[in-house]
């Protein structure tokens, strides 16, 4: 029965499969180097004798050749990527599966259109982790109650317009807004609270715009070899902390250096 | 001697491990790993500042604190059958630089710029710190469990 399946398949159809499920991953912040290996796995699960992926973060090339002799060579253009651990596990998961014991094409499909509806939490969780972030972190960096509160509301604010601009603006121009409405409102809140260290505020939030950790998996992927996708990578990183400095420094410009 | 266990690193504790978990939650990690994440992030925090306690530069402090985060991380993947970044990630936030990159922009507009120098070279030595460590433990693991991945070529 297994044998009719994996020979009924057509190169197509597997290699789009493998791709929909590398897009998953790719989108939900998974490595460029998991992406790559998972489509080269999903394909050689199904009988691919040759499979050859090429990804970085925008784009994933793939051809794949059947061992009957017929081949597929598609490609995926990826325009929004972010962090969903949740997806990249269920994504991972379905790959295992894949592997293990190769399901029926549609099968496999119906999963993976599943899994991209499945979510870890409600959308408006992001406003009370984005405002407990900002507050926590305004403590760790040596602020005390009344910094958490402000830290806290202007999280909250943060996380609202995460959740408005979401897929609508460009990443790093929200990055900007972002940082320039924490700018105002923690240089405001200095004003109108004169105990308020404006500072720690304000480092509590942009906690919450650091490519810290991009910076890290970008300097991973380009020690690992892949050139091309640590490159993109490093450079997104570095634009991102530009562009928190832009929309810092714009927001000190309107309040006349009030800090 | 400074006092190892003060009251404003019990409170740094505490702090670090509410972030991880509110950055945890950002990044749609699952309800069940959450307690696994939050423990990578204060495991991070406490080699970090172990570290720069006793004399260690901030790279060596970043360094050590990422990779340890890295090998726990890489436990919990295979102990909870998930991917590692899913601790890893939010795990490693106590350890980023914000606070860093605000001075270096703070003294860059009050035009001090030996300190705003200061700051961003701090922020860039954590920055290189995170990813070395995140790239020594994920090459140890590939070297050590490397035939288990490796893709069977016919």
């Amino acid at each position: 029965m297994e044998k009719v399946e994996k020979a009924s398949a057509s190169a197509d159809a597997i290699l789009c499969l493998a791709l929909d499920i590398g897009e998953g991953m790719l989108k939900s912040g998974g490595e460029v180097s998991r992406v790559e290996s998972t489509i080269e796995r999903i394909c050689r699960a199904y009988g691919a004798v040759h499979v050859e992926v090429f990804s970085i973060i925008s784009v994933i090339n793939a051809t794949v050749h059947m061992a009957d002799g017929t081949q597929s060579a598609q490609m995926r253009r990826i325009r929004t990527t972010g962090t969903n651990m949740y997806r990249l596990e269920l994504f991972n998961e379905i790959s295992r599966e894949i592997c293990h014991q190769p399901p029926a094409i549609a099968e496999a499909d119906a999963r993976v259109r599943a899994a991209k509806q499945k979510l870890a939490y409600p959308a408006w969780a992001v406003l009370p982790a984005s405002a407990v972030a900002a507050s926590m972190f305004a403590v760790f960096f040596g602020g005390g109650a009344v910094e958490a509160l402000v830290a806290l509301l202007i999280g909250a604010l943060l996380g609202m317009i995460d959740l408005l601009a979401a897929d609508r603006i460009n990443e790093l121009a929200k990055t900007v807004v972002a940082a320039f409405v924490a700018g105002i409102l923690s240089a405001t809140s200095a004003l109108l609270i004169s105990s308020a260290d404006s500072g720690v505020i304000m480092i509590g939030t942009i906690m919450l715009l650091v490519p810290g950790v991009a910076f890290g998996t970008a300097l991973r992927d380009l020690l690992c070899g892949d050139l091309i996708a640590g490159g993109l990578k490093t450079v997104q990183a570095c634009l991102a902390a530009l562009m928190i400095a832009f929309g810092y420094l714009l927001a000190m410009a309107v309040m006349g250096g009030a800090v | 001697m400074r006092d190892f266990l003060t009251a404003s690193f019990l409170l740094q504790l505490v702090t670090a491990c509410g972030g991880t978990l509110a950055f945890a939650v950002l990044f749609k990690v699952r309800a069940k790993h959450l307690p696994f994440a939050g423990a990578c992030g204060v495991l991070a925090y406490i080699l970090y500042y172990t570290v720069v306690f006793f004399g260690g530069s901030l790279f060596t402090a970043a360094f050590a604190s990422t990779a340890a985060a890295a090998v726990f991380s890489e436990c919990c993947a295979r102990l909870r059958r998930a991917p590692a970044p899913v601790f890893l990630v939010p795990g490693t936030i106590p350890i980023v630089p914000g606070s860093d990159l605000y001075y270096t922009m703070r003294y860059l507009l009050s035009g001090d710029l030996p300190d705003c120098t200061h700051h961003l070279v701090c922020a860039v030595l954590v920055g290189l710190g995170i990813g070395g460590g995140i790239v020594t433990v994920s090459l140890i693991f590939g070297l050590l469990l490397g035939h288990k991945h490796e893709i069977k070529h016919k």
